[in-house]
């Protein structure tokens, strides 16, 4: 398996071996220079003392009391060892401890000796200097031509050879031992540095549907991990949004399902127990339940269809005023009974490409929320605009103070509904999400705000004359809208000044051109 | 024995409310959480029927706020939310019981009883006072041996009494528990009942079940030998 840890331990380790190999053998090779430079020092001192006691005498060569102050060349002693040869190759000299064995002739000059190691004849190993030079001759034969001679002087290397073997020995040692010791730490060192990742990974390996709620702290993290915990953090935050979203509506459809059955099947009940208790009332109530649950379902069956975006659409030119006129007649009684203050703007020439049964289901839900939730005596404006090939359509009611700005995107969630009970038996809490659903596949965007005079606000826009909604935009200077995301709505949401829709106070709608107002059942 | 409905969905609460009639209960009922608290903490009912998600009030805040005032009346919490989560809520709240919608109409009337039972400290569905049989399940009566022709009335009547055999009733506790709403309060409908049981109960054995005690109530108990 793939590890970080263990590729990290794996190349830490090797760099060090080869790090501190080569810095042994950096060491060994620099101290055996240095020991072999020593030597070579002390051999040319040898052989330039043998030189100095070697003298011309008119035509013969002299090497004066060489065994009196050199012992090394004693037959006793025997660490050292020399040769000396005239220019012919004759042998000229030889010390008493090299007896009849021979040095091999290589020579450099007094400046630039050579040097070269050699086993002798008795299987010892010497380090050997070999120079030419001329002796000194004495006073009284300075005219006899100078004789050049070769001096060979060797020493033995066992002192040398055992110095190198002990630093061998020792290097090698320490390199084992560094060896031993990177093991044992290298892997303990990589553990307490990959900790915050591994306690990343185990607190994430250990998160599930029931734990989404799980937040890293990102201010203790190393500055590597942050940005990863922050997405993580982030990531969950959606994830449990997303999941609350789902059990809320799985939840909810449950329980919007299980009070209709409960009122068919105890209606059901009742007249079979009792069938005395049984009239025309009771079908009559069965029947409404029934038709309220066939609506909730084809509703749902509407929005799973506009969820993979298979909502059957067939655009046409539509008039806006005609329908929201027919629409408003069904909710003129409740609006009278209650006394809203019902206002429209909307110009008779507003022509959009929409599928007009969808269209007229969109007005419906958008007019019956404000019909049913404007507090009584409250006020209703409808108004429309067009700009540019964009058109505009706002619906907006006044709504009690139980109403919050934090209610706003929840407005567009299936099932949601301000009030808990669903004693509002034809309101399913699916209006709101089909008309986002409608504007989803037209490509329109929607938007919900609530002003500070209570006025809810329900904004649509889209091209009032293709199916593109990429120009489409909407228009609200300083204020803070909802927009619920839309699958396929292409333009972001941004104010447009140029719009004079835009700037129109919603207050003065009541002053808007009679002539232009299709409906005002108050 | 009186019970009282919180429930918002109309039909629902028709059907409960005719169902419960039917089995000889007096039922009071309501769609809002707020009326609901407000009936449950100013009559006397043995069994409380409640919503959770209420207009008004939520049946949680409903629930909890009986609890507060130590309201010992058994609740019975008839909701949508059938989730785990949700039951154990209900039931950490105080409810006594928990129905999920739909339900079985038989098993909301067999859990009211088993409920109202409890009220009384009863387990069986059979009462013995004396010669006096009473099958709570069967709504049957019985005296020496001898089954009686009673109302759904008088044996809600009966059913009380025997409930709290031994003790005194108050004419106004027989109201509460017996007559809903639907009663026209300060009648002398309680009397009538009384007599009219006496009536039948002795109509086998003359020996006398229900006592008068002057300026208190009635006590049912077997006559003393």
């Amino acid at each position: 398996m793939n590890s970080i840890r263990r590729q990290l331990t794996r190349l830490l380790l090797w760099a060090i071996l080869l790090s501190v190999g080569g810095g042994l053998l950096a060491v060994y090779f620099a101290a055996q220079a240095a020991l072999e430079s020593e030597f070579d020092r002390a051999l040319l001192t040898k052989a330039h003392a043998l030189s100095s006691l070697t003298w011309q005498n008119a035509d013969r060569v002299v090497v004066a009391q060489w065994d009196r102050y050199l012992h090394g060349f004693d037959t006793d002693v025997a660490t050292d060892f020399f040769q000396m040869w005239l220019e012919n190759g004759a042998d000229q000299e030889r010390s008493a401890s090299l007896a009849k064995q021979e040095l091999p002739q290589r020579f450099g000059t007094v400046e630039k000796p050579a040097y070269f190691n050699h086993t002798l004849a008795n299987g010892q190993s010497v380090r050997v200097v070999g120079y030419v030079f001329s002796p000194r001759q004495t006073n009284n034969f300075s005219n006899f031509a100078p004789i050049r001679l070769r001096l060979g002087v060797a020493s033995l290397r066992l002192t040398l050879d055992n110095t190198l073997f002990i630093l061998r020995i020792g290097l090698f040692s320490c390199g084992v031992l560094l060896t031993v010791l990177m093991l044992l730490i290298v892997p303990r060192v990589l553990e307490h540095g990959l900790r915050p990742l591994d306690d990343l990974a185990g607190k994430t390996a250990f998160i599930t549907v029931k734990s989404l709620g799980t937040r890293f702290k990102v201010d203790n993290m190393p500055e590597e991990l942050r940005p990863i915990a922050s997405q993580l953090n982030d990531l969950l935050r959606r994830l449990e949004e997303s999941f609350e979203r789902e059990e809320q509506f799985s939840a909810n459809l449950a329980h919007e399902l299980r009070t209709p059955l409960a009122e068919m099947r105890g209606l059901i009940e009742l007249g079979l127990k009792w069938p005395e208790s049984r009239n025309p009332a009771t079908e009559q109530e069965l029947l409404g339940v029934l038709q309220h649950t066939e609506g909730m379902v084809n509703r749902l069956l509407d929005l799973a269809q506009s969820d993979y975006g298979q909502l059957p659409i067939v655009r046409k030119s539509l008039h806006v005023q005609p329908v929201f006129a027919s629409v408003w007649r069904r909710f003129a009684g409740k609006s009278r009974s209650r006394r809203l203050k019902v206002k429209f703007g909307i110009p008779p020439d507003l022509a959009i490409e929409a599928d007009a049964v969808l269209f007229r289901n969109l007005v419906v839900n958008l007019l019956d929320n404000a019909a049913e939730y404007t507090p009584r005596e409250g006020d209703i404006f409808v108004h429309a605009s067009q700009e540019t090939g964009n058109f505009c359509l706002r619906v907006c009611n006044t709504v009690d103070q139980s109403f919050k700005r934090e209610d706003l995107p929840k407005l567009f969630d299936r099932f949601w509904r301000q009030e808990t009970a669903r004693t509002r038996s034809h309101h399913t809490g699916l209006g709101l999400s089909f008309v986002l659903a409608v504007a989803n596949a037209h490509g329109w965007t929607v938007s919900a705000d609530l002003d500070a005079n209570r006025l809810l606000q329900l904004q649509l826009v889209g091209r009032s004359d293709s199916s593109q909604a990429g120009s489409a935009r909407v228009p609200a200077p300083g204020s803070e809208v909802f927009a619920p995301a839309l699958a396929n709505a292409a333009a972001p949401l941004a104010a447009d000044p140029s719009s004079q829709a835009a700037g129109q106070d919603l207050s003065t709608l009541g002053e808007t051109d009679p002539q232009r107002m299709t409906a005002n059942p108050t | 024995m009186r019970v009282l409905v919180v429930e918002d969905s109309s039909v629902l609460q028709n059907v409960i409310v005719t169902a419960l009639r039917k089995s000889g209960f007096a039922v009071d009922a309501t769609g809002d959480g707020l009326e609901g608290l407000w009936m449950a903490t100013n009559n006397s009912y043995d069994v409380i029927l409640l919503d959770i998600m209420l207009p008004g009030m939520s049946g949680l805040e409903v629930l909890g706020q009986l609890r507060a005032k130590q309201l010992a009346t058994h609740i019975l919490l008839l909701t949508a939310k059938g989730s785990l989560h949700d039951r154990v809520t209900g039931l950490d709240h105080g409810a006594d019981d928990y129905l999920i919608k739909p339900f079985a109409l038989e098993e909301l009337l067999a859990r009211v009883h088993a409920l109202c039972r409890r009220s009384y400290g009863n387990k069986t569905a059979q009462l013995l006072i004396g010669d006096l049989q009473i099958d709570l399940q069967g709504k049957k009566v019985s005296r020496a041996g001898q089954p009686l022709e009673i109302t759904a009335r008088e044996f809600a009547l009966l059913e009380y009494l025997a409930q709290r055999a031994g003790q005194v009733v108050t004419r106004s506790e027989i109201e509460a528990h017996i007559y809903d709403e639907q009663v026209e309060p300060m009648s002398n409908v309680v009397d009538a009942a009384i007599y009219a049981l006496r009536k039948k109960l002795c109509s086998v054995n003359p020996a006398p079940l229900i006592h008068t005690r002057r300026g208190l109530g009635y006590v049912l108990e077997a006559p003393h030998a």
